[in-house]
C-alpha cells in the first residue's frame, strides 16, 4: 500500500515537472476572479505571496520551472509548486493536502482539477457574454436587469469552481481567509445563516423588538458587538459597570464594495408617566461610518473616520423597571453621505423616532444586535458618576 | 368444568409421563373478573371545571383568570401571562380579546386590549400599545433576611477584595461559599478537593491481621534503623579483623 502511495506521489511529482505550464494553468491565469472587485490591493494581499526572486534567478536549480502565474487561481497549484521547489532544493519531501500519499485521494484530486478546468472555461464565456451585452445592449432598464442575472451566474459559477477544493475548505475552517473572494464570502454568508443568524432573529422577535422599534429586519450582514473586549451575545443582561463605556462594533458585509451605514442605538423601554405607557430614547448615533467587506471595524481601534451625531449615553435603568432593551441598528445610507451637522441640528434623544429617522434619510436596516440593562448593584454607583437623575427615585406596581 | 388428575403417586415415580397440570392452557380458567391491579377503573371522574372564565369584551384586572385549560389550547396573547398549569390570566387591566396572530395562523391566542374600541391581533408591523401602570416613589433598599442581615458587612467586604478568589465575585461563610448565578456554592478550589481527601481507618487492635501487619513493619522499621543481625554480625567480624591486623 506504501509503495503504492509512494509511486503515485512520485508519478504527480513527475507530472508537475513535466509541465511547467500547462493550457489549463495558463486558462486559470486568464481568468480575473476578482475583475469586479474595487480594490485590487486586498485582492494580492490575500493571495499566497509570490515565491522569492532569487528562486528564479541564481539560486534554483536549472529543473526547477517557472513559478506559475497568481492571478486569482487555486490556492492548490501555488502549493503544488512550493512543493516542488521543496523538493528540488533540500531533496526531501513533505506532507500537505495536495501530496497526500493515498492514490484514491490523488486520483479524486484529479477529478476535481478536471471539474475546475471546466467550470473556468464556463466563466470565461459568461464574461465574454456581459462584455457583449454591456457592447451592443441599447442603455435601459432591460439591460440592467440582463446584466444582474448574468453577474449573478458569474459569481454562482465562481464558487463552483472553489467550493471542493480540500485547501478552500482547510483554509476557511481554520480562518485563514479574507471576504475578497466569492467563494469565501459565500462560506462565511452560509456559516452565518446557519447559527448565528437564526438565534439573532430568535431574540429580536423574542423580546419584540421587531414591532416596537422597526416594523420588519432582514439582516444580510454580520453584527459583532464587544464590551470592553467581550464579545456580547444578542439579548444579553449586561452588568451596568460593564456598559458604562461604549463598546465597538464590527459589521461583515457578505457582498462586496463599500458601504456607509448609519449605527443608532435606540431604547423603547423608557418610562412615560404622561401617557402611562413607554417611550423612546436615543442613545448613540454615528453617522457616515465606511465599511465593506475588506473592513468591518465600524466602531472602535482600526475604525475609519465617522461622524457622531450623538454621543454614547450609558444606559441606565430605574430601579422597578424589570429590564430595558438596547437595540443596535446598522443602517445602509441608500442616498450616499448624511449631512452630519444637519442631523446635529435636528435629531433630538427624546422619544427618538426609528422608523420616521429611516424614511426622511434613506436609511435600510442590513444588521442588528442587542442587549439588555437591569438595574443591578452597580447601577446606583454607574448612575452618580455619569450624573444621570433618577437614581433616588424607584418604580412601584400601581394597584388596579 | 374442572378434571382433576386421576393418576396415582406411585404410577407417576415409574413413569415420567406427561400430565396436566394446572397452567396448562386446556386446564385454565378464564378469569371473569380481574382481582388485581386497578381493576376497574372509573371511567369518568369528577369534571375539572375547565373552558372560558371570561368571555370576550369582558373587563378583567390584572391576574385574573381567562381561561383554564390542559396543555395550551390557547396561548397567552398582549397583556395575557401563561401560569404554571396553561392557565391564561390578564397581566394588565382591559378588555378580553379572542384572536388569531397572522405569523403564527396555528396558534389561537387570547390577549387583554387597553382600551374598549382596540382590537387584537394589532396590524403586522405596528408598535405594540404597552402599559407602564406604576408610579414614581422614593428609593429605598428591599428588606434583607436575617440571615442576609447577619452576613451583610462580611460579604460586602469579601465582595471588595475579592475573598482572594478574584474582585468581584460575592463570598460568605468559613468554607468560602461563592454566588454562582443567584446560588451559592463551593468554590472550585474546594471542589477539586472533596474527592482526593485520603480516608485514613483507624487501628483496630482485635484484627489479628491488622496486628501482622503492624508487627512486621515494625520490625522492618527497626531493621532499616539498626541493620539486621547478619549485618550486624558481619560488622563486628570486621571489626575484629581490623583490630586484629592492627595488633599485628
Amino acid at each position: 500500500m506504501a509503495a503504492a502511495g509512494r509511486t503515485a506521489l512520485s508519478a504527480c511529482l513527475r507530472q508537475i515537472s513535466s509541465r511547467p505550464q500547462s493550457a489549463a494553468l495558463r486558462a486559470a491565469g486568464a481568468v480575473r476572479f476578482n475583475s469586479t472587485s474595487a480594490a485590487p490591493s486586498a485582492d494580492a494581499a490575500s493571495t499566497p505571496p509570490p515565491p522569492p526572486s532569487d528562486v528564479t534567478t541564481s539560486a534554483a536549480p536549472k529543473d526547477l520551472p517557472p513559478p506559475p502565474p497568481l492571478v486569482d487561481e487555486l490556492a492548490s497549484q501555488h502549493m503544488e509548486y512550493e512543493d516542488l521547489k521543496f523538493k528540488v532544493q533540500t531533496g526531501r519531501r513533505r506532507r500537505t493536502l495536495e501530496n497526500m500519499p493515498f492514490e484514491t485521494y490523488q486520483m479524486a484530486l484529479q477529478v476535481l482539477k478536471k471539474d475546475r478546468e471546466e467550470k473556468i472555461k464556463k466563466i470565461q464565456l459568461e464574461q465574454a457574454r456581459i462584455e457583449r451585452v454591456r457592447e451592443t445592449m441599447e442603455e435601459g432598464p432591460e439591460k440592467d436587469t440582463v446584466l444582474r442575472s448574468m453577474t449573478r451566474k458569474l459569481d454562482e459559477l465562481k464558487v463552483f469552481a472553489d467550493i471542493n477544493n480540500p485547501r478552500v475548505k482547510f483554509n476557511f475552517d481554520t480562518g485563514n481567509y479574507t471576504l475578497d473572494k466569492p467563494i469565501y464570502r459565500y462560506l462565511a454568508d452560509r456559516k452565518w445563516r446557519a447559527l448565528k443568524r437564526p438565534t439573532l432573529m430568535q431574540r429580536l422577535e423574542q423580546m419584540n423588538v421587531v414591532p416596537d422599534i422597526v416594523p420588519s429586519i432582514n439582516p444580510v450582514a454580520d453584527v459583532e458587538l464587544r464590551f470592553s473586549g467581550a464579545v456580547i451575545q444578542p439579548g444579553r443582561i449586561l452588568s451596568s459597570g460593564l456598559t458604562e463605556k461604549r463598546p465597538t462594533i464590527k459589521v461583515i458585509p457578505f457582498t462586496p464594495g463599500e458601504k456607509l451605514v448609519t449605527i443608532a442605538v435606540v431604547n423603547p423601554d423608557v418610562p412615560d408617566l404622561e401617557n402611562d405607557s413607554f417611550t423612546y430614547q436615543l442613545h448613540w448615533l454615528v453617522s457616515n461610518v465606511p465599511i465593506s467587506h475588506l473592513h468591518h471595524q465600524a466602531i472602535g481601534t482600526g475604525a475609519q473616520k465617522s461622524d457622531t451625531i450623538m454621543e454614547y449615553l450609558v444606559p441606565t435603568v430605574q430601579k422597578g423597571i424589570k429590564y430595558a432593551r438596547f437595540a443596535v441598528l446598522v443602517m445602509e445610507q441608500e442616498g450616499g453621505k448624511l449631512d452630519a451637522e444637519m442631523l446635529k441640528s435636528k435629531v433630538v434623544r427624546e422619544r427618538f423616532n426609528t422608523r420616521s429617522f429611516m424614511a426622511k434619510n434613506k436609511c435600510e436596516i442590513i444588521g442588528a444586535h442587542m442587549w439588555r440593562n437591569s438595574w443591578d448593584e452597580q447601577m446606583k454607583d454607574v448612575m452618580i458618576r455619569n450624573n444621570i437623575p433618577g437614581w433616588d427615585k424607584m418604580f412601584k406596581r400601581v394597584r388596579d | 368444568m374442572h378434571l382433576r388428575p386421576s393418576i396415582r403417586p406411585s404410577l407417576l415415580r415409574v413413569a415420567a409421563r406427561p400430565t396436566l397440570t394446572a397452567s396448562h392452557p386446556a386446564l385454565t380458567r378464564p378469569a371473569t373478573h380481574k382481582a388485581s391491579r386497578p381493576a376497574n377503573k372509573a371511567k369518568d371522574g369528577p369534571g375539572k371545571r375547565l373552558g372560558a372564565k371570561k368571555t370576550a369584551g369582558t373587563f378583567v384586572r390584572p391576574g385574573q383568570i381567562i381561561y383554564r385549560q390542559r396543555g395550551t389550547l390557547w396561548f397567552p396573547g398582549e397583556n395575557c401571562d401563561m401560569g404554571r398549569d396553561h392557565t391564561i390570566h390578564a397581566a394588565q387591566p382591559g378588555y378580553v380579546r379572542y384572536y388569531k396572530d397572522p405569523d403564527y395562523p396555528t396558534r389561537k391566542y387570547i390577549g387583554v386590549s387597553l382600551k374598549k374600541e382596540w382590537n387584537l391581533p394589532t396590524p403586522p408591523g405596528a408598535v405594540r400599545r404597552r402599559r407602564l401602570g406604576m408610579e414614581l416613589v422614593d428609593y429605598y433598599e428591599t428588606q434583607r433576611s436575617k440571615f442576609e442581615e447577619a452576613n451583610w458587612s462580611k460579604e460586602l467586604e469579601m465582595v471588595k477584595t475579592g475573598g482572594g478568589i478574584g474582585v468581584g465575585v460575592k463570598v460568605k461563610g468559613e468554607d468560602g461559599q461563592v454566588e454562582d448565578k443567584g446560588r451559592w456554592r463551593s468554590p472550585n478550589w474546594l471542589i477539586g478537593r472533596v474527592g482526593t481527601k485520603e480516608v485514613v481507618k483507624a487501628y483496630d487492635p482485635t484484627n489479628p491481621w491488622l496486628r501482622w501487619q503492624r508487627r512486621v513493619k515494625a520490625k522492618k522499621y527497626a531493621v532499616r534503623m539498626r541493620g539486621s543481625k547478619s549485618k550486624i554480625a558481619g560488622a563486628k567480624a570486621k571489626a575484629a579483623k581490623k583490630a586484629k591486623k592492627a595488633a599485628k
